[in-house]
């Protein structure tokens, strides 16, 4: 409790020296990335206390992102406006599809949010009098604040890790009291959580549609940040990567969550910035093969994500110098 | 024993990632004070990556031979390339690098329009000239200050193959194109111009790139009876529509896109290949323009010189970076290296020949090229022919 | 309209010998190891590059394959040791991950050695495509239809009337129990990852002339091979091929009697009925896994 908190300390402290830095437009652009990815991973992550991993969350993104830019677009609506009722939707779609698709079998489930993913995809080409098709969607008005136009890194920058820092703080409400409580038990058992009284089936909606919601609220801030979205940035390989991002931070944490992300981008920056230094050769054609070696490799020796794999080799020394010490005493 | 193997393991990975972190600092590039530098952002992996990766590799190309050549107006070059993944995120991020960080005096890339428009914007808050290397229309209609566009348009295209159509009398035709941004933009451009030729639309059916068989799309479009089939895609959709029409002996014309400019197409739709017409730019036939022709050594230069630096053969695609990069790197030695006189420099560029065509820039067309940039192409014996 | 159906069906026909043969590596991996191999689609992919590879390099069609086919075994072999065998007994989801990661790696490693532009393959028999009342069935399509019959006959004879065969029906019926008469669950995944992938090479190798092949093929193949897998239960390999030739006709008639463009949303949302109607897949009622 109290060491989440001094997290939640370090982590504002950190975000608010990041700007006096003076840091270039791509680190701040970069930044805003991985504070949209959080976001959607930190839902993700929230899904996984309940035992679930779904990889259609791109599809909720990309709805969150599509009807706030539409709102905002061809409604004129205040972004501020369009972004809440992007969300509201999401959710809704996420109810109705979480609703048949939660009674499925752990690994059916994902399927299932797999193929909505898909799905959702193909429609946002096919509407293309609605959604621009795949050329997508130009001219997206920004966020403004007091009319101000927010058209900066640097702005975005307070607005996105804003969010993050709620979304966060929000999961780790809900992961610490009454109904992490419960989502743990289903994790543990479900027979045994029902059998404790949990409405099983009504917590899992539950975290399933705000998992949803959370991806619709980071797509919605993507549009309206990046003022351009066309169906690619929504596909299959994006939820993919977010399930990657959480696996790799791990899925029973809210912090690997925001881990997971920040550290799957530093991954990709050192990629890039190493390799064409080793073999000058070689253009991106690597970098496909080198993601999918390191994510086997992270998978079969940190299972539960770095965020417990440090925690474990941690305790691991701990247990070795007590020892230790138990043998010199 | 379980525990020690788990354990033995983790310390192997661990002892990777150290490895992988002593590597991480790295030494910056001495000398480059006074470095021209070129930003070259393509889609070299994804569904792109056949657009891409020629595109990269000429701009690999480029670096060899100015270096060779002692850099550009005295100074040493550097074009730096990145690698998007047809992701249009990472091309936003990715020009932000180019611009912020490494300082590159334009950039030349985009290769999907998606990318290229995502990029623009940023090329215009940034000031910076883009030359895109994508396609599509509203790129550069209207004309947008800092942007600039290589390849013939798609409308370009399709008033090209609209041309072909009208000269072998055809009145109506059905048109397959792949959904994606390429598609979509070629039937805008074939519904545009087919209408003034009294020429109807009968029919239109999208598929999608990862479609295997599109018998399908063909028979619902054969049964609206159309003079003509017009393909709009890059293989192996586009060679696998050829054969399939012909598979289900229909016997009427095929028009495909420059999306078929490569050796791909013929390959994979072997006989089916025969006799299908596309618009294209000048380099397939480089060999078979007349001696006086403006083009001609630019193009047979720059083919053979792509092949022997790579295993395969040079397409248009490639063409288009090499047409950025060139024609930045005449801006760079006529007025040096300044991002606004660039931008002048190229906006008021006549005559410049590259490999998609002659550019004639002026502030209202940023392409600078006209319809007599493209020829129709036929495929005779497996090969590339001029259509008269 | 009606007059467009024994096209449609022979197409759809067409469309699902190109999903069987992913279907039936799905199956066989499912059924000894219990791991969802989304890595499955990438053995066809290596298999159609390689034979491509040698036949460029002068080697006649014949041996080119075969050549090919051993090499992708040997590559399947591979993947389970490096990359199945140190996570063995892991959640299945790590497990599933872990084939998505594989899949990056095939893909990557194969635009490095091939690069991006499509590969063609020849016929086995070229000529002209076969007349069936008023539609046409291409002659490959015929190879693939019966390569994917043969393919399950030869695996069911391999499972019913072999020792190995027995035994990896054993070990999917009951790992612990198989393993107590001296059966090694692991062995048993080795086998079932090679097998897998000499079926997805063969697989690769027929529909290339039909299709042409990519690096990146492995993606839409495997998942359209996955759902037809699941139509057929996930266990069952003649069903998996029946699937896929449910899922081909399904396509080819949506495309050309509803909607163009929406094949692949349909396919899924098809998967997203039959999953919600019956987790056990269309033809499965019995739970016991069978090969």
């Amino acid at each position: 409790m109290s060491r989440d908190l001094a997290a939640f300390g370090v982590l504002a402290a950190v975000l608010a020296l990041i700007p006096a830095l003076r840091p270039s437009a791509y680190v701040m652009a970069l930044l805003n990335i991985v504070g949209l990815y959080a976001i959607v991973t930190i839902g993700l992550v929230l899904l996984g206390t309940s035992g679930q991993v779904s990889l259609g969350q791109a599809a909720f993104y990309g709805i969150g992102a599509y009807t706030s830019a539409l709102l905002a677009r061809d409604l004129g609506w205040s972004p501020w406006l369009a972004m809440p009722c992007a969300v509201a939707l999401v959710a809704v779609v996420a109810y109705a599809v979480g609703l048949p698709a939660l009674r499925l079998a752990d690994v059916f489930f994902v399927l299932a949010t797999l193929g909505v993913g898909v799905i959702v995809n193909v429609l946002m080409v096919q509407l293309d009098p609605l959604t621009g098709g795949a050329s997508g969607l130009r001219d997206i008005p920004p966020l403004a604040i007091a009319g101000r136009r927010l058209t900066t890194d640097r702005d975005y920058f307070y607005v996105i890790w804003t969010a993050a820092v709620a979304a966060l703080a929000v999961a780790r409400n809900l992961a610490a009291h009454r109904t992490g409580r419960a989502l743990r038990a289903i994790l543990g058992s479900e027979v045994g959580a029902a059998a404790l009284g949990i409405d099983v089936p009504r917590y899992r909606i539950r975290v399933f549609v705000l998992s949803a919601a959370y991806a619709g609220a980071a797509g919605a801030l993507y549009a309206h940040y990046i003022r351009f979205i066309s169906p690619a940035p929504f596909a299959l390989y994006a939820s993919l990567f977010f399930l990657i991002m959480a696996v790799v931070g791990g899925l029973t944490n809210i912090w690997g969550g925001l881990l997971g992300a920040g550290a799957v981008t530093a991954l990709d920056q050192i990629v890039r910035a190493e390799i064409p230094r080793l073999f000058p050769r070689v253009g991106g054609e690597y970098q496909t093969a080198i993601y999918g070696i390191i994510l086997v490799l992270i998978m079969i020796f940190f299972p539960s994500g770095i965020v417990r794999g440090a925690l474990d080799v941690r305790r691991l020394l701990r247990a070795g110098t007590a020892a230790a010490g138990g043998a010199r005493a | 024993m379980r525990m020690t193997r788990r354990w033995m393991s983790r310390a192997a990975f661990a002892g990777l990632a150290a490895a992988a972190a002593m590597l991480a600092p790295a030494a910056p590039v001495a000398g480059q004070g006074a470095a021209v530098k070129i930003a070259a952002i393509f889609a070299v992996t994804g569904p792109a990556s056949s657009l891409g990766k020629p595109e990269q590799d000429t701009a690999r190309l480029l670096q060899t031979q100015w270096t060779a050549a002692g850099g550009l107006a005295g100074r040493p070059v550097q074009i730096i390339t990145y690698d998007t993944e047809t992701d249009p995120t990472k091309a936003v991020l990715l020009i932000k690098k180019a611009v912020t960080e490494d300082n590159v005096l334009a950039v030349v890339g985009g290769t999907t329009s998606p990318e290229s428009q995502a990029m623009a914007d940023y090329a215009m808050q940034a000031e910076v000239p883009f030359m895109s290397v994508a396609a599509s229309t509203t790129l550069t209609v209207p004309s947008r200050r800092w942007v600039f566009q290589m390849p013939q348009r798609n409308a370009l295209a399709a008033q090209k193959a609209i041309e072909y159509l009208a000269a072998t009398g055809v009145k109506t035709f059905a048109f397959l194109y792949r959904n994606d941004d390429f598609g979509q933009d070629g039937l805008v451009g074939m519904q545009t111009f087919a209408r003034p030729r009294g020429m109807a639309v009968v029919d239109a059916e999208p598929f999608a790139a990862t479609d295997t068989d599109l018998t399908a799309q063909i028979v619902r479009a054969r049964a609206k009876n159309p003079g003509a089939m017009v393909v709009w895609s890059t293989p192996p959709t586009a060679s696998i529509a050829a054969k399939n029409i012909r598979q289900l002996g229909m016997r009427m014309p095929i028009v495909e896109s420059h999306g078929i400019a490569n050796r791909a197409f013929i390959q994979l739709a072997g006989p089916a290949a025969e006799g299908v017409v596309f618009p294209s730019g000048r380099l397939l036939v480089a060999d078979q323009l007349p001696p006086g022709d403006a083009q001609k050594p630019l193009l047979q230069t720059y083919a053979r010189d792509f092949e022997a630096a790579n295993h395969y053969t040079a397409n248009t695609f490639g063409g288009h970076a090499f047409d950025g990069l060139t024609m930045l790197a005449d801006a760079v030695r006529h007025v040096g290296p300044d991002r606004a006189k660039i931008r002048d420099y190229v906006e008021h560029l006549r005559g410049f020949v590259g490999t998609g065509g002659v550019f004639n820039m002026s502030p209202d067309n940023h392409n600078g090229l006209a319809l007599s940039d493209m020829v129709l192409v036929v495929i005779k014996n497996g090969n590339w022919a001029i259509w008269k | 309209m009606l007059a467009l159906l024994p096209q449609l069906l022979l197409t759809g026909l067409t469309i699902g010998s190109i999903y069987a043969l992913v279907a039936v590596g799905f199956v066989v991996i499912y059924n000894i190891t219990g791991i969802l191999n989304f890595a499955q689609g990438e053995f066809p992919m290596i298999g159609a590059m390689l034979c491509a590879a040698l036949l460029a390099a002068h080697v006649p069609l014949a041996p080119a394959a075969a050549v090919a086919v051993a090499a992708t075994c040997m590559l399947g072999a591979l993947t389970e040791r490096l990359a199945i065998e140190p996570a063995f007994g892991s959640h299945p989801l790590t497990l599933v991950i872990i084939t998505f990661g594989v899949s990056m790696a095939f893909r990557g490693v194969a635009l490095m050695v091939w690069g991006a532009d499509p590969y063609a393959l020849p016929e086995f028999t070229p000529g002209a495509p076969l007349e069936v009342l008023t539609g046409v069935l291409g002659r490959q399509a015929m190879w693939a239809i019966a390569l994917s019959v043969l393919v399950v006959g030869g695996l069911f004879a391999f499972f019913a009337r072999t020792l190995p065969g027995a035994a990896a029906r054993a070990c999917a019926d009951n790992a612990f129990a198989s393993r107590l008469v001296g059966i090694s669950p692991r062995r048993m995944a080795l086998l079932a990852f090679t097998i897998a992938a000499g079926i997805g090479a063969i697989g690769g190798i027929v529909i290339a002339p039909i299709t042409g092949a990519t690096y990146d093929m492995g993606l839409g193949l495997g998942l359209k091979g996955f759902v037809a897998a699941v139509m057929g239960g996930l266990t069952n390999a003649p069903a998996a091929v029946a699937g896929a030739y449910v899922v081909g006709t399904i396509e080819s008639l949506v495309t050309g009697y509803l909607a163009p463009g929406y094949g692949s949303a349909i396919t899924f949302a098809l998967l997203l009925i039959v999953l919600s109607l019956q987790r056990e897949g269309l033809w499965q009622t019995a739970r016991r896994r069978q090969v």
